[in-house]
């Protein structure tokens, strides 16, 4: 026993030395009920070397004296008993274990620290002469210099009333929380730098509070149009179908539209979708279930502002002119909307097939905007039927908002030969005549959106009912230059391009077209590709194989290859200061031009983007316009900070899968039968349940916490609360990070990281002292007078 | 569908895990083997984890908080050779074994089981040892003796064998009579015994059952459910209360499980219903004779008031109380109490909820001799229920959910007040009890100053404190303490001295004790009269200094090492 007792204690010495403190602890435990000297004095080595966790400094004392009482004698066990009685300020027990082993060999720090404990036990001789020996020894240590002057100055005064200590007393250590919540103000600063958004309650305006928003609610941050995603999803899974459409209409304007054919920004930054937490929320098939479930018919927005006389035109009656219109409506402006096509809609009609948007639903939500007193001209176009200069000596200003009409044709030897169209134009007839000829091979060429709807929709115009590989139907190959990573198309899309046996072939690029006598194209040569290093748009740039081309057969070539805003059609004396040479707007992506009054709103300004990117550029422009024609800012951002119960919400709803959208089978797809049905009620409620609600924010109130730890016990991740010695903060007073504490006495903070929070409400149920507040932070837009628009609380 | 809740992984492991273990088996696994899941089962037998990694502690159940000599003797040896020479005395009047590694568990249990004492249920999802007052047996007001009750609900099959699956602990006091020293309205059923005019004009014994009583993080006072119990009736109750805990308890949030949160919700009458529809269910007869109450619960004023030695009730004998320094003896000196006990007693210690024992049964003769041989050995017999008699759980030392170190504390307060006879002597009754973090193991809601563990935050880091609460009791209905204010633990000396120095300036009469005046005037008034004047003018934040002088304590302990 004793062999192997020596044995363990030296394998613990060596763990100690190298300060594997639990493993030396494990060894030491493994020889027995602690109960012999050596064990005991290499326990308290351990555990003194652990810090001051709560336990170590006890363990470490108390395994010293119970050596010493096994009679083990070693200056070591007295200096652990003196360093733990000094840090717990019971400077006689300090002083006593000094005396068992320091002398005036004994090195600087020792001789320091007990000439510290005797000036607090007030024996300020004994302490000079401790100290005099510590500086003997280092003559020019700040710490004892600092000593021996504070030792002076208590033989001096007796006591130390330099440091200053604040009394307790019971209203100077109430929470100034609670004390401001009982006020029935709605609008209360929060009182620290470290709170993690400026207002207790109330709209927060500063820097920090929209840095909140951004970094927790990510699914908000990444919708261009900043949808209040997680406020609409809770109130669909409440069955609250009117608010959650209110929600969407007032934020993206085309709810049912969006709902349909979003490109879902949102999907890809939601939290849920991070790694090892599953799989994002349906976000935009949820937001369908609104417009399909909600009661009301029609959903007409109260006006902000009444009639202010002024009169604006916009040209364009796609999403961006039509989001512009609607809100320069709802701010009182009177809005005339010139398009030329026979129907308004813009991409909506011209470049979605039907069967992923059934156009009733675009007529209806353009309904709701004209309801508003939104006058649209359609089949009218501008340049050609009413003058520009005309429109801008008619209107008080004027929004460009014609789309991007121009295409993009590849500059390829046989450009020209009949078959090769541009992607939009086929879709406009196939969407408008229900008919359009491909012949029997079709080559798509690109791997956006479009691309992917002139595929489908090539392939529905085979035959009224398609089957996949029969005889008569058109065979379709997509190509594109790059990986699918790299596709820009929205989550499912390329999976139901393959569900419906169209094939594609990446990582090939263009090189010529191929023609017969009668200069028709008959197909094209193509050459394999490999990527290289991102290009500008962060993609990787595809760089051609030599030696890899081959050919495939085609009747019908379609370019999704993009296309350009088409500004020709600008005349008069503006014309010159509004477009450049390249036939952009020379005002790039802003929504203000070079000239007073005249304002560009989306794809015609920033080039062709989504629909929920133009609908956002159209608010912007809305708000610039409406700042024009008044000269104030009228509609404001917050961070509405509220009081809220909890999200509701249980562990249980984040392993709930994600539901897949039901689809009609590939037999009864056809040109104008709508792929997608949509979720039932008893669907969105069980996809919506799985939102982790992120504008909740969960926050500890620091004058109430007790720093138990108790919530960090019950935490689901690693990092959702923290305990921190301090916050990093930019110069905006945003939180930019935190800094752990290495132990409890450096413990300032038990601190909810916002960003790695799920909302899971586990750190709520554990806390003993009810610190932890929930509240609601939600990006609002409002008036000055702080009346908030759009939908209720 | 809306998810549902599933179980929590406690309430998985309470149906997955046999919670009686063959700590044989476990003291042979590898540590590492064993899951945390088991480690939390431990609890059913007495067993839990201590802060220290690789150790535990070992609670036994002793109901009525009695040890004979020869049980607190065999403890004494195996503190001595399992567990570093520590027993600790419980708030629930039991004894704890502590630094016992997993090879060690099961000699400790067995051991003890062969005296008779076992640790089953001492912990865990379960009814917890079953506690009384500290003089049942020989309290000259005990209505009759209520032992046989007491032993009858502690040991009923259903109740320990039975209901091993609750929502979370259940505790049960059974006390001599309707005296705060019953402790009854802090447990989650309390029962005392009443008499009343019997039919045929000779008094009759019957209980008052109380329930929903709880400290924890959230303190709520019992409630008087039934004003009237006939005796033959009271285990049916005891039954169908557990029985309605059990399914009406909350299992989803452990921070509301317990029965105080069932009463509250249901009020006195409407948990008596429930119990009463159980109790029928169970086709118990004579439920008639039970009497709901709709009255408030009505405790008497503790009879405890200092005595050192208290006449019995059985003539000629005396019980000595003998106060423990926070709570804590060794094995040695257990064996020197068992001594005492067959000495100059009748063989058995009670252990106190004031973590103190008692030596029972001295004969008059004998007293004089016991009272010297007591403080020969240094122990001190006067300030119960005054200064001396403060209360502290073991804090950061070795608990898991501590925040603040209370034996710190502890030695704290009584180094510079619990030895000053003349000011225990002025201020008369003051317990007090602090408790390292928001549970409430000391029991800090109901002591006259109740402190809880708290950390303080300071310009760098933060600094070992408490939150002061003053004029918890339980007598009447019942009060729980009232928030005074917090201060680090430096700090809190000072600050209680402060209190009691308002108290002696502001009390309206010698009378009117402590906790009385603070309930009178209220806790925020307290916290006035404490002031703004410096409490400790020489301290300087402990945590602050102790970073500063982190490189010094590591520096210091090497020139140790190399010394």
């Amino acid at each position: 026993m004793i062999a192997s007792l020596t044995e363990l204690t030296d394998k613990a010495s060596e763990l100690i030395a190298d300060g594997r403190n639990d493993e030396a602890i494990d060894v030491l435990r493994s020889a027995g009920p602690p109960d012999h000297p050596e064990q005991c004095v290499l326990l308290s080595r351990a555990y003194f070397q652990r810090g001051d966790e709560r336990g170590d400094v006890y363990s470490s004392q108390y395994f010293a004296q119970r050596a010493l009482e096994m009679g083990a004698e070693r200056p070591l066990l007295h200096a652990i008993i003196a360093v733990g009685a000094f840090r717990k300020g019971r400077y006689h027990d300090a002083v006593g274990a000094f005396s068992q082993f320091a002398t005036e060999r004994s090195g600087g720090a020792t001789t320091y620290l007990y000439a510290l404990a005797l000036m607090h036990i007030g024996d300020r001789e004994n302490a000079q002469q401790w100290i005099r020996r510590a500086l003997d020894e280092d003559p020019d240590n700040r710490l004892y210099r600092d000593a021996r002057d504070r030792i002076e100055k208590r033989a001096t005064n007796g006591s130390e009333a330099d440091i200053p200590h604040v009394p307790p007393t019971g209203n100077m250590y109430a929470s100034v929380i609670e004390q401001l919540r009982l006020t029935d103000d709605d609008d209360i600063d929060a009182p620290y730098t470290f709170n993690a958004v400026s207002k207790l309650r109330g709209h927060g305006m500063a820097a920090k509070d929209f840095h909140w928003l951004d970094v927790n609610i990510p699914c908000q941050q990444a919708c261009p149009a900043g949808t209040n995603i997680p406020e609409y999803l809770a109130s669909i899974y409440k069955g609250d179908y009117d608010r959650a459409y209110r929600i969407n209409l007032w934020d993206n304007v085309f709810p049912a539209v969006l709902g349909r054919v979003c490109s879902r920004p949102c999907e890809s930054e939601c939290r849920h979708g991070w790694e090892d937490l599953g799989d994002p929320v349906a976000i935009c098939f949820s937001k369908r279930s609104a417009a399909d479930f909600k009661s009301e018919a029609r959903v007409i927005l109260d006006k902000l502002y009444p009639d202010s006389g002024k009169s604006v035109a916009v040209i364009g009656a796609g999403v961006a002119g039509l989001a512009a219109a609607r809100n320069l409506a709802l701010l009182g402006h009177g809005v005339t909307v010139y398009e030329m096509h026979a129907h308004p809609g813009g991409m909506m009609n011209q470049g979605i097939p039907i069967f992923r948007l059934p156009r009733d639903y675009i007529d209806r939500e353009i309904d709701q905007i004209r309801a508003l007193g939104v006058d649209i001209i359609c089949n009218t176009r501008i340049g050609k039927d009413i003058a520009f200069a005309s429109l801008q000596a008619n209107h008080d200003a004027v929004v460009m908002a014609a789309g991007t009409l121009r295409p993009n044709i590849i500059d390829l030897p046989g450009k020209d030969l009949t078959g090769i169209r541009h992607g939009l134009d086929f879709l406009l007839e196939a969407n408008d005549t229900d008919a359009a000829d491909v012949g029997e091979n079709v080559i798509v060429i690109g791997g956006g959106f479009t691309a992917m709807d002139c595929a489908r929709t090539a392939l529905r115009l085979g035959a009224e009912t398609v089957r996949m590989h029969e005889p008569g139907t058109p065979r379709i190959r997509v190509a594109y230059r790059r990986s699918q990573d790299e596709m820009l198309v929205t989550p499912g899309e390329v999976e139901e391009l393959n569900h419906e046996g169209i094939p594609m072939d990446f990582m090939v690029s263009p090189v010529c077209y191929l023609g017969d006598d009668d200069g028709r194209v008959t197909g094209m040569r193509l050459i394999r590709t490999r990527l290289g290093e991102p290009d500008a748009s962060g993609r990787r740039r595809p760089i051609e194989i030599p030696g890899s081309e081959f050919e495939i057969p085609a009747d019908t070539v379609l370019l999704a290859t993009g296309q350009f805003p088409e500004t020709s059609w600008i005349g008069g004396p503006s014309a010159e200061s509004l477009v450049g040479d390249d036939q952009w707007l020379v005002s790039g992506a802003a929504a203000t031009t070079a000239v007073a009054g005249v304002f560009a709103a989306g794809d015609f300004a920033t080039g062709a983007l989504t629909l929920i990117d133009a609908i956002a550029h159209g608010k912007q422009c809305a708000r610039d316009v409406d700042h024009f024609l008044t000269g104030e800012v009228r509609l404001i951002d917050v961070a509405r900070v509220e009081d809220a119960g909890g999200p509701g919400r249980i562990r249980e709803m984040d392993y709930v899968p994600l539901q897949p959208m039901p689809m009609i089978p590939l037999e009864e797809r056809s040109l104008k039968a709508e792929v997608e049905s949509g979720f039932t009620e008893s669907l969105a409620v069980d996809e919506t349940q799985r939102c982790y609600l992120c504008h909740y924010k969960y926050e500890i109130d620091p004058d109430k916490c007790i720093y138990c730890d108790w919530c960090i016990k019950a935490k689901p991740r690693p990092d959702c609360i923290v305990k921190v010695s301090s916050l990093n903060y930019d110069d905006a007073g945003r939180i930019t990070g935190f800094n752990r504490a290495g132990e409890s006495e450096d413990t300032y903070l038990i601190y909810i990281n916002q960003e790695d929070c799920i909302r899971c409400n586990a750190c709520v149920e554990a806390c003993p002292v009810d610190c932890i507040s929930v509240q609601k932070v939600s990006l609002r837009t409002a008036t000055p007078d702080g009346t908030l628009c759009g939908y209720s609380d | 569908m809306p998810a549902k809740p599933e179980l929590t992984r406690i309430e998985n492991d309470k149906r997955t895990i046999d919670p009686d273990f063959d700590f044989r088996d476990i003291a042979q696994r590898p540590f590492e083997d064993i899951t945390t899941n088991e480690i939390g089962m431990f609890k059913w037998s007495g067993v839990y984890h201590q802060l220290q990694k690789g150790f535990f502690m070992i609670r036994l159940r002793l109901p009525g908080g009695v040890m004979t000599a020869d049980q607190l003797r065999r403890a004494g040896e195996l503190a001595n050779e399992f567990g570093q020479g520590l027993l600790c005395i419980t708030t629930r009047q039991t004894l704890q074994f502590h630094w016992i590694r997993k090879e060690d568990i099961y000699k400790v249990i067995e051991a003890m089981e062969a005296t008779g004492v076992s640790s089953k249920n001492a912990c865990g999802d379960v009814s917890r040892n079953v506690v009384t007052c500290e003089m049942q047996g020989v309290c000259p007001h005990e209505v009759g003796d209520v032992g046989d009750i007491l032993h009858m609900v502690a040991d009923d099959p259903e109740i320990l064998d039975e209901q091993r699956n609750l929502p979370r602990k259940h505790k049960i006091s059974v006390a001599g009579c309707g005296r705060a020293c019953g402790q009854t309205l802090m447990n989650c059923q309390g029962w005392y015994p009443v008499l009343r005019a019997g039919q045929d004009g000779v008094d009759e014994r019957g209980w008052r059952f109380h329930a929903g009583g709880g400290l924890g993080a959230r303190p709520y006072m019992g409630k008087l459910i039934f004003g009237w119990v006939p005796e033959d009736l009271v285990l049916a109750v005891v039954q169908a209360s557990t029985e309605a805990f059990r399914r009406l308890g909350n299992r989803r949030v452990r921070a509301y499980a317990r029965l105080k949160i069932v009463v509250d919700e249901l009020g006195a009458k409407g948990y008596g219903d429930v119990v009463l529809g159980i109790m029928r269910e169970r086709n118990i007869a004579g439920l008639e004779r039970l009497e709901q109450s709709d009255h408030s619960a009505d405790v008497g004023e503790s009879y405890l008031q200092g005595q050192r030695i208290i006449r019995q009730r059985q003539e000629g004998f005396n019980t000595l109380r003998i106060m423990i320094e926070r709570s804590e003896f060794t094995g040695d000196e257990a064996l020197r109490f068992a001594d005492w006990a067959t000495t100059y007693g009748n063989g058995t210690i009670m252990f106190t909820n004031r973590q103190n024992l008692q030596i029972r049964f001295v004969p008059d003769a004998q007293v004089a001799a016991a009272v010297a041989a007591i403080h020969a050995d240094g122990y001190r017999m006067d300030g119960h229920e005054q200064l001396p008699d403060s209360v502290a759980c073991v804090g950061t030392t070795m608990c898991n959910l501590a925040v603040s170190d209370t034996p710190n504390t502890y030695r704290a307060i009584m180094e510079e007040l619990g030895n000053d006879a003349k000011l225990a002597e002025v201020i008369g009754p003051l317990r007090i009890n602090m408790n390292g973090c928001p549970n409430s193991c000391a029991q800090h809601w109901i002591a006259d100053i109740g402190l809880r563990g708290l950390r303080k935050r300071e310009d760098v880091g933060s600094e070992d404190g408490f939150s002061i609460y003053a004029g918890g009791s339980l007598a009447e209905a019942g009060h729980i303490a009232q928030y005074v204010c917090d201060v680090v633990s430096v700090d809190v000396v000072p600050a209680i001295r402060r209190m009691l120095d308002a108290y002696l300036d502001n009390r309206r009469d010698a009378d009117e004790v402590f906790g009385a005046w603070v309930r009178r005037i209220g806790g925020a008034d307290v916290a006035d009269l404490i002031g703004a004047e410096p409490v400790a003018a020489d301290s300087e934040p402990e945590n602050k200094r102790n970073l500063n002088l982190k490189q010094a304590f590591d520096e210091v302990v090497r020139e140790a090492v190399t010394a």
